[in-house]
């Protein structure tokens, strides 16, 4: 009887340390924030603890920034956002999901090695998750979804299951009512000096991939993609040879 | 005495109507996140605490805003001639010297503070006076 309650109290630990609740933490509140406590707004205050699933809403020229978990997993609501979250959090794992209704928020995820980290934010129209970064997200009805990466890289996801891994200055935009998300370098490249095309290659570099694909060396089992194909044709090629060097 | 309750009780209810004006804004903005049509009042509202500071400098905003009747219904242009007014956004000459909302809208949609499938007479919805008021923010301060 007496082994039967330790297995009963070592399984219940067990459980609840493989699924317990992150604590989320209200660390800064600037102007109005407030939560939902029931059918109504509460003031959202510092150093306030907060329930798994809770609604934040921030009103005009105001921000909050709030605590996910022991990991120091932060999120920064920006002016007149709405959203919603749940953390959870055991010894090897994290798991944030963040429901974003509308505004921006600012994610900064600490990469940490010895803990599995599942981080997403999610709108109506598609999904980020992020491992070790920091990104921007913002939602609107009409803007549709911008997530930009600050530092790190994420991978984003549309509704059609159609994912983009995005890094540095790319951007990840989806509105409502397409099934594409926009050219992930569609903002750099009227700020380019050279004319920029997909996975950050130049004009050159696309010609050139053209020919021997992704995969310029060669890979090992021997495939040389295109490189064949057009082996055959004639080709210039100017060669200065000087001498003595 | 009765001095001394009065105080004590004004000092007690400060705090409290303090928090209630701060709930007030949030529930107000979250009634406008479902009106299928919003008012220009709901607009001038949202504009003047988004950008407080902004709007005592400049006469010509403050003369838009007081362009329309509260009451009526916003329509795209109306809403683009305050922001480009008040941003100087970059593409808004055509809107300075003509003072056609149809150019201040091209000049917000330029700037990606508006969705480039709209006329100016299109009326907007309250999520969208939402999406609109971010966006404007997030370009002016340059995120």
């Amino acid at each position: 009887m007496k082994h039967f309650f330790v297995v009963i109290f070592l399984s219940g630990s067990l459980l609840c340390a493989s699924n317990s609740f992150a604590e989320i933490v209200v660390t800064k509140v600037e102007g109005t924030a407030a939560y939902r406590d029931g059918n109504k707004w509460s003031p959202l205050k510092e150093k306030m603890k907060l329930p798994e699933g809770v609604k934040i809403s921030t009103g005009a020229n105001s921000y909050a920034i709030v605590s996910l978990n022991s990991l120091n997993h932060t999120v920064k609501i920006e002016p007149l956002s709405m959203l919603q979250i749940y953390s959870q959090e055991t010894t090897n794992k994290t798991n944030t999901h963040i429901g974003l209704k509308r505004g921006q928020i600012t994610a900064n995820v600490p990469k940490n090695e010895s803990v599995k980290t599942i981080f997403k934010v999610s709108t109506p129209v598609a999904t980020s998750s992020v491992r070790g970064t920091e990104e921007r997200i913002t939602y609107g009805e009409k803007t549709g979804m911008i997530v930009e990466v600050l530092r790190g890289s994420i991978e984003a996801t549309n509704r059609f299951g159609r994912s983009n891994v995005i890094s540095g200055k790319q951007k990840f935009m989806q509105i409502s009512n397409s099934a594409n998300s926009r050219n992930i370098l569609s903002t750099v490249r009227s700020i380019s000096i050279v004319s920029v095309n997909g996975h950050g290659l130049t004009s050159e570099e696309t010609a050139t991939s053209q020919y021997s694909g992704g995969d310029q060396t060669g890979s090992p089992d021997g495939d040389t993609g295109t490189l064949f194909e057009n082996i055959s044709k004639n080709a210039t090629v100017t060669v200065n040879l000087q001498w003595p060097w | 005495m009765l001095k001394k309750i009065i105080l004590s009780i004004t000092l007690f209810l400060l705090p409290l109507l303090a928090l209630a004006q701060n709930t007030e804004e949030i529930e107000w903005i979250n009634k406008l996140d479902t009106k299928a049509i919003a008012t220009f009042g709901d607009a001038k509202r949202l504009f003047y605490s988004t950008f407080p500071d902004l709007s005592k400098q400049q006469s010509n905003t403050i003369k838009l805003l007081n362009q329309y009747k509260d009451d009526a219904p916003l329509k795209r242009g109306m809403i683009a001639a305050i922001i480009a007014r008040e941003l100087n956004l970059k593409g808004s000459l055509f809107y300075m010297l003509t003072g056609l909302e149809r150019y201040a809208c091209r000049a917000c949609i330029a700037e990606g503070i508006m969705s480039a499938n709209s006329s100016e007479n299109d009326l907007i919805s309250g999520p969208e006076l939402l999406d609109i008021m971010i966006q404007a923010k997030i370009a002016k301060e340059g995120n």
